[in-house]
């Protein structure tokens, strides 16, 4: 479906702008380093933190322990290592499920407009009503601790802005001349809402989610700070950086460096989103390909 | 003995409320199509021409289910087409197809070619498997004359000329009964019109089709059409065969149109007398009463042309005209 | 000689994407003298948006051009700093859009936009003599009721009134270049006649010079006196629109023409030119039509044709007619 000629001229267009790229980069690393994790922490056992080294509490830097030790002693170097695969997950799934819920309804809602459409829309709305950081602290407070619940308290606050975008695109796009030719073959519902309008109402929807990643993680980071987020001793990055809170005027090792992560993973994302809206926007693009040699 | 029309229209009308404020209060209508009536008869081409606003599109589009009509009645081989459900409502949309203004637009830009043209074939030939299917679509693209080597393009990497043609491929595949061309050469180049034009006329002997060409080209419409229909402000002025109607226009609307088009010809211009309407069509909202082409016509209005509206008669066999100037009782 | 109001020489121009330069126009020149209306005729792809983008300094970012000069009044606007030209735009060189809407500023009357131009390029202060020749500026565009039109906010106008009212601020500075760029395309044939009058009517009277980039062989025939043919960003025949009409020279003028379904003919097969414009990344290296040309032969494809007189005042790019390249 998705076009590969279409991707092969996107990435040309990235890695053209040196900023995106640089985003892309840092994303592709931190993919990379989440995924590998496991194996690539030099000391395990202190990366998933049941692990008591009381003679090496509040070390500072050094050669043997680049990011320093915590106040039990453990390698944070390898607690942040491992806590991209936390970050990892928690934004893959969130904006996974926000998008899984959010894009149908937005869909549906544009589609069929009318009376059905506005009371999807009303639902949605209502969920917007809300900050969205406090809809997830009173979710997560409620469902208590652990990463799952995290996932589902942060899903459930994003998911409607995907809805709004989803609509606002759908709308513009189910009045297109081919949206007409699909209905005048005979087409079912399902295939005009799936084949014909999802596909060229996704790509805004992709950037944002693209984006959002990185917000993903800061939120959930926002959470464990505030003491709804996962359960110690995970180490992601949010809990990290609340766990040096505490003794940063004696070891600032230990929150700046979940915290600088998080600002490059963040930051990263925010570049590739910015390049990937620059690439897709039309009339941009226009500029930048012909068709086929033609004007 | 009469013959069945293949397709009927029968005194349609089409009102778009205009709606105000929240609570949606209908404070007028869009007259678009206001009560008219045509036939279609096996391997006939209508040609439905006007001006913007006059609701030509607007017929398409209720004789396409795109719209629902007002009031009045279509009929096609028999069947009042405004009522089908399930397996009749899949028989219409298999015998009437449609071909669009812009072909870029009426693509969808995400699929490939021979996948644009298959797609009515999966849709209502579940018999079929992918080989017979595509075996299809490889012949359809011949009779269009379109390349083999176009199937795995998407549509943005063709021509204007060569978009149009899978357009037509696609809406031929199923082999319907009517074409509706709404505007189907004016986004083209004048060169590329003529094959399109070309071959439209040849596809319509050689499946035996039967079109409704909406256009606001006199000259496209000629070329094409058997029979003439123009429109004014949602009604038919005149209708008659296509020579006569060009050769002995009676609507003073008719002859305004005729001689306002431009020909590549210098002579032409010192020639012709160009029968002026002054000012522009007026708002469908707000009709004028009478005969709404009263406030412009170029010929003597009376009392009757501002009060009561004429009525489409024949004047001649086969040519109606609704104007008062031919009306005799 | 008659003065020069425009010349456009050797223009060239390309435009750079992603997959390689596209040649949009190569190596075009005309002139256009005072009173004179020259049409610039092509068919999408043919580069007369182009060329008629770049003597308004309006070409898109991406958009270079390589050689040529544009000469308004003996100045070359390719030379000028933004400053200078500013100057000139709006005053010596008008414009008319395809979508009037496009001239307007929806929160102003027409009459605020007229006076702001009449203000601003012809600096005029006194605001009765403005609103003087502003009035009379839309009577000469056919505008009836013109203190209501003055007063009127751009939406309030149809499209036909509101290309009226574009023409009036166009003309309203005394231009010696009106550019009208497919001007009445977007309008219904009946309108476009109207319009296509009161140009002919103005150009007649005011002794306006007009550069009209149109599509449309018959527009041409009714409001130009010269006629230039471009086709993939070349020039292949220029001269009197009459000539050119009644005695096409180049061969893919004599095809255009005759695809052209026409009102008065008889319902015949139309001709029509086979194939599709060149890749214009790698433009052929002869005739730059000869792929489609049912003429041509082994030196079209090798060897670029000049312009040459063939009659008096009547150019031509093509082989056929340069003696000794055709056997």
């Amino acid at each position: 479906m998705m076009v590969s000629s279409e991707v092969k001229l996107m990435m040309k267009l990235l890695i053209k702008n040196k900023v995106s790229f640089a985003g892309f980069i840092i994303v592709l690393t931190f993919i990379f380093v989440g995924i590998l994790a496991p194996f690539i922490t030099p000391y395990p056992a202190d990366a998933r933190g049941w692990v008591f080294h009381m003679n090496q509490r509040l070390l500072p830097p050094s050669w043997k322990h680049p990011f320093g030790t915590d106040e039990f002693g453990r390698d944070m170097l390898s607690r942040v290592i491992l806590g991209s695969r936390y970050s990892l997950i928690i934004s893959v799934s969130v904006i996974g499920l926000a998008l899984l819920i959010g894009v149908p309804i937005g869909l549906v809602a544009g589609y069929l407009g009318g009376k059905v459409g506005s009371a999807l829309m009303r639902i949605a709305d209502m969920f917007l009503a809300f900050p969205p950081l406090l809809l997830a602290v009173a979710m997560a407070a409620t469902l208590g601790r652990g990463l799952r619940n995290v996932i589902i308290s942060l899903a459930i606050s994003w998911w409607p802005w995907y809805t709004r975008l989803m609509y606002v695109q759908t709308n513009s796009i189910k009045t297109m001349p081919y949206i007409d030719a699909a209905k005048v073959l005979g087409l079912r519902t399902p295939t005009i809402l799936f084949k014909h309008i999802l596909p060229n109402a996704i790509t805004p929807v992709m950037v944002q989610a693209a984006l959002d990643m990185g917000s993903a993680i800061l939120e959930a980071a926002g959470l464990s700070f505030l003491g709804v987020g996962v359960k110690p001793p995970t180490p992601e990055w949010g809990l990290l950086v609340t766990e040096g809170w505490a003794s940063i005027n004696r070891a600032w090792w230990i929150s700046l460096f979940p915290g600088l992560a998080i600002l490059i993973t963040v930051l990263g994302f925010n570049l590739m989103a910015d390049g990937l809206r620059e690439i897709t926007d039309p009339r941009l693009r226009r500029l930048l390909i012909s068709r086929g040699g033609r004007i | 003995m009469m013959i069945m029309p293949l397709l009927e229209v029968k005194n349609l009308v089409k009102y778009f409320p205009i709606r105000k404020g929240l609570t949606g209060k209908v404070i007028g209508y869009i007259k678009a199509v206001d009560g008219v009536s045509f036939k279609i008869n096996e391997n006939e081409v209508l040609g439905l021409v006007g001006e913007s606003g006059s609701g030509k599109t607007t017929i398409a589009r209720c004789i396409l289910l795109l719209y629902r009509p007002t009031k009045g009645d279509i009929i096609f081989e028999g069947r009042s087409v405004l009522t089908l459900r399930g397996n009749l409502l899949r028989w219409y949309r298999t015998r009437v197809q449609a071909v669009f203004q812009n072909p870029f637009l009426s693509l969808n830009p995400m699929m490939k070619v021979k996948d644009i043209i298959a797609e009515p074939l999966k849709t209502h030939r579940k018999d079929l498997n992918k080989e017979e299917i595509y075996r299809m679509v490889y012949d359809i693209m011949e009779k269009v004359t379109l390349p083999k080597d176009l199937a795995d393009r998407y549509p943005y990497d063709l021509s204007g000329g060569q978009a149009q043609r899978v357009a037509i491929a696609r809406a031929l595949i199923l082999k319907p009964r009517l074409l509706i061309l709404d505007e189907p050469t004016s986004a083209l180049d004048v060169s590329v019109q003529a094959q399109i034009l070309n071959l439209l006329d040849d596809l319509k002997k050689e499946f035996r089709l039967s079109y409704l060409i909406i256009s606001h080209d006199l000259s496209v419409v000629r070329y094409i059409s058997d029979k003439i229909a123009v429109m004014y402000l949602g009604k038919i002025v005149e209708m008659a065969d296509s020579e006569e109607l060009f050769e002995k226009p009676l609507h003073p609307y008719t002859q305004a149109l005729i001689s306002a088009v431009p020909e590549p010809d210098p002579d032409f211009f010192k020639s012709r007398k160009r029968i002026k309407l002054p000012g522009e069509i007026p708002s469908a909202l707000n009709p004028p009463p009478g005969c709404r082409l009263h406030p412009r016509c170029p010929l003597k209005v009376d009392e009757r042309c501002k009060v009561q509206e004429p009525p489409l008669i024949e004047v001649e066999k086969g040519h109606y005209v609704a104007c008062w100037k031919y009306y005799r009782r | 000689m008659k003065h020069k109001v425009l010349e456009v020489n050797d223009l060239t121009i390309i435009y750079r994407t992603l997959e390689g330069n596209v040649h949009a126009v190569d190596d075009v020149s005309f002139s256009i003298e005072k009173g004179e209306s020259l049409c610039l005729v092509g068919e999408s792809g043919s580069g007369k948006s182009t060329i008629a983008l770049a003597i308004m300094r309006a070409l898109p970012p991406n958009a270079k051009i390589l050689r040529g000069e544009i000469i308004l009044n003996g100045k070359d606007l390719l030379r000028m700093d933004e400053k200078e030209f500013s100057k000139i735009r709006g005053k010596e060189l008008s414009i008319i859009f395809q979508d009037p809407a496009a001239s307007f500023n929806p929160l102003f009357t027409v009459g605020e936009t007229i006076s702001d131009v009449l203000k601003y390029k012809l600096g005029i202060n006194d605001k009765k003599k403005i609103k003087e020749i502003a009035l009379r500026a839309l009577k000469e565009a056919g505008l009836p009721d013109v203190e209501r039109v003055y007063n009127s906010y751009p939406h309030e106008l149809s499209g036909g009134m509101l290309q009226r009212a574009s023409i009036a601020i166009a003309i309203s500075v005394n231009p010696s270049l009106l550019i009208a760029d497919e001007p009445t395309t977007m309008l219904d044939v009946t309108l476009q006649a109207q319009i296509l009058e009161t140009l002919k009517d103005l150009k007649d009277r005011l002794g306006l010079s007009i550069l009209f980039v149109t599509h449309n062989l018959g527009v041409a025939a009714f409001i130009c006196d010269k006629t230039l043919i471009v086709y993939a960003g070349r020039a292949l025949e220029y001269g009197s629109t009459e000539e050119i009409l009644k005695r096409p020279l180049h061969p893919y003028t004599r095809k255009l023409l005759k695809s052209v379904p026409r009102i008065g003919a008889k319902r015949e097969k139309l001709p029509f030119i086979p194939g599709s414009l060149p890749d214009l990344r790698n433009p052929p290296r002869g005739c730059i039509f000869a792929p489609r040309c049912e003429e041509a032969r082994e030196i079209c494809f090798k060897v670029r044709p000049k312009m040459l007189e063939y009659h008096p005042g009547h150019y031509v790019a093509c082989h056929k007619y340069s003696e000794g390249n055709w056997g």
